[in-house]
């Protein structure tokens, strides 16, 4: 405990400074108009931003791009409410009751609960991370290597179990997830620095940076599919009239605030939870708070139809997946989703290894981040979001994707380029931006591909080692129960993906 | 029985598990010194997996409802997909010409012909919009990051006025 409270401290003294506050509203700022930009996500803005990160002091970059993703998480919402059109997947839940809500003319109100419930559901899950992190880390530290590459198989069978809706899916991520290996192994080996599947490419022997790999695979591969797509995306160019917002009392919001309180508490829980969990993320937590908000109202017929539970309950949600998310990111080193592994590409950018040695090693910086991401909460929502609001509508119909996607594909290069300085680093983005928009009309999973990318070095340095320790006896990891309970957790967790989704079929059929 | 397109895919997927097993392994892992044992692991799970994948398509049951919507699904791909190819193209232009002719005129033709193919019909407006956006990328990484870009005759002639 006392070392707690003095970490604690000493990261505050170590974060809390201008720049850093700069920092997280500069993110939060940009992560709000991506997020409310119907086409983009706040994991294509972390990703863009990524690259740029490499210059910037460890706190204030990776700061900023949680704080570009809370308000990219808020920010979906506003056009969801506004306009019936999520700017990200996870704001899908909340157009259910917002729009309605805009159209009975109160919309404010509706894109103000959707504020004060991010808030709440923002902050709840950063506590939670401040508190479960460091007895998280202090148990992951006793983890040999058999238990690792045990956690890591059962994290990415997991992924890949959860990630596909029909049994073919889950044999298309376990596909992308060998591919992800397969693509992890390219360069020297880590072992014996002799070359794999290098193809006689010098440029190769550093394997595929995970920044190239982020950005080709997330962004480039999301312009591309947007490119089919561009004749919908002029619907986006809002023709909406422009309509003057209701005026609205502090007594009227705090009345608000009160009869959503239970709904915004219970959907911080739920959304902490699944955050906590791989593989599931914002979009899964938003709709199950939004759906228990329902079971649980005494009037659930009112949902659908402009009921303000019905907005605040999945906003509270989505946001508390956030924090929650880089759970097991600081404390396993494992990225649960795409933004937890945006930002392990950003903790090892600044040369810093997630996982429990980094609590050791680094602990200013970590507990310095988790203030910081208290102050992203309420100072983001305070002075980016809530003057956002008022000016939402004009700005989002100057919108111009014919523009705006070009300047992505230039970004995507010049961020690549600007890694090692290298033309080469910009071919493989668009190889792996080509391979990442192949996947994706052909249904393989490039979130599952990623993580295994990600993971994939540290998988086979552990396994290696394990079985180095062995003598080559696979034996080692039925010793260890904690690396059999994990490894049969994530064989369970395939079995029962495999029986539930061949049920929902024969059902559907 | 005519073969649906996910079968096809997996079957490619097992044709290239075991050109990895026959031909990749041997040549671009073992014979540079590496331990073939964790590429193996690698290539089995993901033929196990095609094999799975390859069986599960067949049982389809929708299999015959997919063929008989075949010809229009076919015809929507070929309306929609020549913009991805031909961005990919152009993107691929730009790659190769950047050190040659420099960061500043290759990406202005690029955001001009992206932009034209993304649906723009102001030319006026994109090749403003492109040369400003251009100019500004680039002032940001020489001026702000102190990162050089690929650099040309446009470079020259901008670091003569602004930097000299």
């Amino acid at each position: 405990m006392a070392d707690f409270i003095t970490n604690l401290i000493g990261g505050i003294n170590y974060a809390f400074n201008f720049t850093n506050i700069l920092g997280i509203l500069g993110g939060y700022f940009i992560g709000v108009i991506v997020g409310a930009t119907p086409g983009l996500t706040s994991v294509m803005a972390i990703v863009l931003l990524l690259p740029f990160t490499y210059n910037l002091s460890p706190l204030f970059a990776i700061a900023s791009l949680m704080g570009c993703y809370k308000g990219g998480v808020y920010g979906g919402s506003i056009t969801a409410i506004l306009f019936n059109i999520p700017g990200t997947p996870m704001a899908a839940a909340t157009a259910l009751d917002g729009h309605p809500m805009k159209l009975q003319g109160k919309g404010l109100r509706a894109l103000e609960m959707a504020l004060f419930a991010s808030v709440i559901g923002g902050t709840f899950s950063n506590f939670l991370l401040l508190f479960t992190a460091p007895p998280l880390a202090r148990i992951a530290l006793k983890f040999g290597p058999a238990e690792v590459a045990a956690l890591i198989f059962f994290s990415l069978t997991v992924v890949a179990s959860l990630m596909g809706d029909t049994p073919l899916e889950i044999w298309k991520g376990l596909i992308s997830l060998g591919g992800g290996l397969s693509f992890a192994m390219i360069g020297l080996d880590m072992m014996t620095t002799t070359r794999r599947y290098g193809f006689g490419i010098v440029e190769l022997d550093n394997g595929i940076n995970f920044v190239t790999a982020i950005v080709g695979l997330l962004a480039l591969s999301e312009v591309l599919v947007q490119t089919e797509k561009i004749v919908n995306l002029k619907l986006y160019n809002f023709k909406d009239e422009i309509q003057s917002f209701e005026k609205l009392t502090w007594r009227s919001r705090i009345n608000d605030l009160k009869i959503c309180a239970i709904d915004i508490l219970r959907s911080s829980l739920v959304g902490s939870f699944i955050g906590a969990l791989p593989g599931l993320g914002a979009t899964t937590a938003s709709f199950m708070s939004y759906g228990e908000a329902k079971r649980a109202s005494k009037h659930p017929e009112t949902f659908g139809k402009g009921e303000i539970r019905g907005v605040a309950a999945p906003e509270a949600g989505n946001n508390a997946v956030c924090a929650a998310s880089l759970i097991p990111l600081v404390t396993l080193g494992i990225p649960g989703s795409i933004v937890a592994a945006a930002l392990f590409g950003a903790f090892m950018i600044q040369g810093m290894m997630p996982g429990p040695m980094l609590m050791k090693t680094h602990p200013q910086v970590l507990y310095g981040l988790f203030f910081l991401m208290i102050l992203t909460d309420t100072l983001g929502g305070a002075f980016v979001a809530y003057p956002f609001i008022r000016i939402s509508t004009h700005l989002l119909r100057k919108i111009d994707y014919t523009v705006l996607f070009p300047i992505i594909i230039v970004l995507c290069g010049v961020g690549t380029y600007g890694i090692n300085f290298s033309i080469f680093d910009i071919k493989v983005t668009l190889f792996l931006g080509v391979l990442g928009y192949i996947m994706r009309k052909t249904g393989f999973a490039v979130p599952v591909f990623l993580l295994a990318f990600i993971l994939g070095p540290f998988l086979e340095r552990n396994l290696r080692t394990a079985l180095l320790i062995s003598q080559g006896s696979l034996f080692i990891f039925l010793k260890s129960p904690i690396a059999m309970i994990l490894l049969s957790l994530g064989v369970i967790s395939l079995i029962f993906s495999f029986r539930k989704k061949l049920k929902k079929k024969k059902e559907v059929i | 029985m005519k073969i649906g397109r996910e079968t096809k895919i997996a079957l490619a997927l097992i044709v290239f598990c075991i050109i990895n097993y026959f031909y990749l392994i041997p040549s671009q892992v073992i014979k540079q010194g590496s331990a073939p044992t964790y590429p193996l692991i690698v290539n089995t799970l993901i033929l196990l997996s095609s094999i799975g994948y390859f069986f599960q398509s067949i049982f389809q049951k929708i299999i015959k409802d997919k063929n008989s919507q075949k010809n229009k699904s076919l015809k929507k791909i070929q309306k929609t997909i020549w913009k991805p190819v031909v961005l990919i193209i152009f993107i691929g232009i730009w790659v190769s010409v950047l050190d040659y002719v420099g960061f500043l005129l290759s990406t202005i033709i690029l955001l001009i012909g992206s932009i034209t193919l993304f649906g723009s019909r102001n030319y006026t407006k994109t090749i403003i919009i492109s040369i400003l956006f251009s100019i500004f990328v680039y002032f940001l990484f020489r001026g702000v990051l102190k990162t050089a870009l690929p650099e040309g005759f446009l470079e020259n002639i901008l670091e003569r006025i602004i930097f000299d």
